[in-house]
């Protein structure tokens, strides 16, 4: 990626004004980029699945709403809990479900991977509305106390103020992109791309599958976990509607689509299309979601490789620019 | 008939028109998956939508079997548009059927939205009619006629459908097809008819399953996930391309749904699912289905 | 010299279809075996027995003189068998040394590392530098697998099957859809890349077959016809029967 100048620099730049953002913008603009960032993040676990690994998970809600619960019932009901600890609690309890949902999840793929996943996020959503005590159901939970953020037991910053909230969730949700980024460069990470590509290959050159899918599957639902957390702690409020719904788990497939499939980049830069597809059409009609629907199934249709096909065709281009060259080369 | 033996049999017969309804709208599911490798993640919305279509012909015309008649037929038409104009265009990804599962996903979104924006979330109420109102009784026992009424229907389907495949030159095609699409391409057939044919009968039945549903669930937006729910697991446990296992697991749902209900609520939906995924993963191809997943 | 593979009255089925009824087989350590037959024999089953694509409905396996009988792939391949495609199989959407590289860290046991990026590990990727020079595609290193010319992907194909150091090598019909040309490359690669180990091809092409091999079983109808040196076969009478004039007669 780093060879890649064009897009380090545009990296650099986007980093650099979400940094300095709060001091022009209002807190309206800089919730805005604080959710993009979230959503960007939960997306980017989804595409671990998707584009690294080959699978199309339709359940990813359940981590998502996992991590957001466990968070919110810390916060409740341990006294003087602070955000990290909190958060921590989120995110291993998303770990745990993935760790248990897993051992059937390996078995599967394609299709059949993309329905129990269905199963899975559907049971998830029903059994939290049929347990209203712990989960209040349709009304779900509400913070009002916030927890203050602990940094190393030094200093304690007050998370309900939205510039702190802001710098938090923007710091947490780039550190783990890149840590996601991190993790298609490193063995494991070779190794989903080769499941993706040829699992039977894999498995023939020595790998265990089913383990390596686990492991990708426990740390995609670890991240989403952390998603949900942190989006419990900016709603405020934890509703089975609002963190386990099938649309949580369909929203960012549809952003990897808009940004494009097989790409790093693609959720990122996909939820922030939908994001500004919602912004704008809400000037116009009520309908928001139906436009986002419209606009999905044209972006199926007639750009299937999403924003980031341009730049797959150009590689691809480039590619078989190459290959011509060494053969005329060698033909000379 | 004793009051407690009375609501049993109430219950199996509630559960006997849940599942010959669930058998409606799945049999088009397994039918258009086993053929075309497609799960039709917007087959429910058309089952919505036919109910919705229902509730505006009798505004229109205050006629139910006008609308049991035309509102499967609006449905159906629109299913094959779907397929012609947008299906078949959707380009492979070499992840699978990953596109066209979108495809239909982004489908099903915009007729839900569609739906809301024209008639609002509010549940409509459409009234049983005048026919088919009231109790019948027999075996000292009192029963709706109406849905004994939906289960004739279904049956009736039920039967035309199995005569046309397995006594008619078309039906030998397309179950042929379901199989092995390729060879029969390769006999000359024109596939892309055939695909097109049967989704649109599938979605026919989805719509003649939303209109008779339509009194006795209401119409409303949810009810596309909740019986599309209800349909993935069908043709997920009973086999994806089996008319066989839709047909003896909606039935079974049915009496599970009707069962559970009273006895269960809590644990219902845990065992519906908690089943699903076991099929899944270790049977993919499902009870009846042939080697698939 | 004692066997790297044997199979002892191995058995199968397909929903009541017996396909593999009853073989024993047996591979020497350093020898080059062929297995031939007519179509649908069951050589292509045979193959996908021993290399732990199906597990027998009866019958043993033995590996090295341990009974891997009903192991699944990967377990095989750590233990030093490893097996090539006869449909293409390497990863369309990485590069070549990426592909190479795939085989090279599973040999180094290095399967569930997440904290040191690929780049960095020196020893891999040198490693994997000498492998493409081997196989001459050190210029096409940056190339997408998807994109080498047929000849060129199956050599990458031999390649990862070798990558994994293995003892026994059982090649798929290595030169299934090769001119006369690329089968000859093909074949001097396959001599070279399996100098001192043991290898089982599975072949139509009956040149390949006779330039290659050290003995020749010949399966018809599920069962051993025959095992031998190549004249021996040759000169087969039952075998000749069985081919009827199928290319082994007129050589």
């Amino acid at each position: 990626m780093l060879r890649n100048k064009p897009l380090a620099i545009v990296l650099v730049l986007v980093l650099a004004f979400v940094a300095i953002a709060p001091s022009f913008m209002g807190i309206v603009s800089t919730n805005m980029i604080a959710e993009l960032a979230i959503m960007a993040m939960f997306a980017v676990s989804v595409n671990m699945l998707l584009s690294f690994t080959g699978l199309l998970t339709f359940g990813h809600a359940l981590f998502f709403g996992v991590g957001a619960y466990a968070t919110a019932l810390a916060i409740i009901h341990i006294e003087g809990i602070s955000l990290v600890p909190a958060l921590l609690i989120g995110v291993s309890s998303s770990m745990v479900a993935a760790l248990i949902c897993s051992p059937l999840l390996v078995r599967v793929s394609g299709t059949a991977f993309a329905m129990l996943t269905l199963a899975f996020g559907q049971l998830m959503y029903v059994m939290c509305l049929k347990f209203r005590d712990i989960t209040g159901g349709e009304d779900g939970i509400t913070l009002f106390d916030m927890p203050s953020l602990n940094l190393f037991g030094l200093v304690s910053l007050d998370i309900d103020n939205p510039t702190t909230f802001y710098y938090f969730a923007v710091i947490v949700c780039v550190a783990s992109m890149w840590a996601m980024w991190y993790f298609t460069r490193t063995p494991l990470g070779g190794v989903q791309v080769g499941i993706r590509d040829n699992a039977l290959r894999i498995d023939y050159l020595g790998y265990h599958v089913p383990t390596s899918k686990a492991i990708v599957f426990i740390i995609s639902g670890g991240f989403a976990g952390l998603a949900g957390s942190l989006f419990a702690i900016f709603q405020q409020v934890v509703s089975v509607d609002g963190v386990l719904h099938i649309m949580v788990s369909f929203i960012p497939i549809m952003a990897i689509m808009l940004g494009g499939i097989g790409s790093f980049m693609g959720p990122i830069t996909g939820t922030g299309l939908l994001l500004l597809l919602d912004e704008l059409s809400k000037h116009y009609t009520d309908r928001v979601e139906l436009v986002t629907g419209i606009v999905f199934i044209l972006a199926v249709m007639y750009a299937p490789f999403g924003l980031n096909g341009l730049y797959l065709k150009a590689q691809v281009a480039w590619q078989i620019h190459k290959r011509k060259k060494l053969e005329m080369e060698s033909a000379a | 008939m004793s009051p407690v033996t009375a609501m049993y049999v109430t219950q199996a017969l509630h559960g006997i028109a849940y599942g010959m309804l669930l058998f409606l709208v799945s049999s088009g599911l397994t039918l258009i998956f086993g053929m075309m490798g497609v799960l039709n993640m917007a087959h429910a919305a058309f089952f919505m939508l036919s109910g919705y279509l229902c509730y505006q012909i009798l505004a229109i015309t205050g006629n139910f079997w006008v609308s049991l008649l035309i509102a499967p037929l609006i449905v159906a038409g629109l299913g094959l548009l779907v397929e012609r104009f947008l299906l078949r265009k959707v380009k492979a990804h070499g992840l699978g059927h990953i596109a066209e599962l979108l495809l239909t996903l982004g489908i099903s979104l915009v007729i839900v939205e569609f739906v809301k924006a024209i008639w609002g979330t509010e549940s409509l109420v459409i009234r049983i009619p005048q026919g088919l109102q009231g109790l019948v009784t027999f075996a000292g026992l009192e029963y709706p006629i109406y849905r004994l009424f939906l289960i004739g229907l279904a049956l009736v389907i039920l039967v035309v459908l199995v005569v046309s495949l397995y006594k008619t030159r078309l039906g030998k095609i397309v179950r042929a097809a379901s199989s092995d699409p390729e060879m029969v391409s390769a006999l000359g057939i024109n596939m892309p008819s055939v695909f097109m044919l049967v989704f649109g009968l599938g979605t026919w039945m989805a719509g003649v399953a939303g209109v008779a549903a339509a009194p006795l669930l209401t119409v409303f937006p949810g009810i596309a996930d909740q019986v599309g729910m209800d349909a993935f697991v069908v043709v997920v446990v009973g086999g994806f391309g089996s008319l066989l296992g839709a047909f003896v697991v909606s039935l079974t749902l049915g009496e599970l749904n009707a069962y559970g209900i009273q006895f269960l609520p809590k644990l219902a939906p845990v065992l519906m699912f908690g089943f699903m995924a076991l099929v899944l993963s270790f049977r993919p191809q499902g009870f009846f289905g042939e080697g698939e997943g | 010299m004692s066997n790297i593979l044997e199979t002892k009255d191995l058995r199968h089925d397909f929903s009541g279809l017996e396909v593999i009824r009853g073989i024993d087989l047996q591979i020497a350590e350093g020898e080059r075996h062929a297995i031939i037959g007519p179509n649908g024999a069951g050589k292509t089953t045979l193959f996908n027995l021993i290399t732990g694509f199906y597990k027998p409905r009866h019958g043993k396996i033995m590996f090295g003189g341990k009974d891997v009988t009903g192991f699944k792939p990967y377990k095989l391949n750590r233990l030093g068998l490893a097996r090539s495609f006869q449909i293409t199989s390497t990863f369309n959407k990485l590069t070549v040394a990426e592909n190479v590289r795939l085989g090279v860290l599973s040999r180094r046991g290095i399967r569930f590392n997440m904290w040191k990026p690929m780049k960095k590990m020196d020893a891999v990727n040198q490693e994997v530098d000498k492998i493409l020079e081997r196989i001459n595609l050190s210029e096409q290193r940056d190339v997408w697998a998807s994109l080498l010319s047929y000849g060129k992907n199956r050599a990458l194909e031999m390649s990862l099957t070798l990558t994994t150091d293995p003892k026994l090598i059982l090649l798929d019909e290595p030169c299934a859809g090769m001119s006369p040309d690329e089968t000859r490359t093909a074949v001097d690669l396959i001599r070279k890349l399996t100098e001192g180990k043991s290898m089982v091809i599975v072949e139509h092409d009956m040149d390949v077959v006779f330039s290659l091999a050290d003995r020749i079983t010949v399966i018809h109808y599920g069962q051993v016809l025959a095992t031998g040196k190549p004249d021996e076969i040759r000169e087969n009478q039952a075998v000749k029967d069985a081919y009827l004039g199928h290319g082994i007669v007129e050589q």
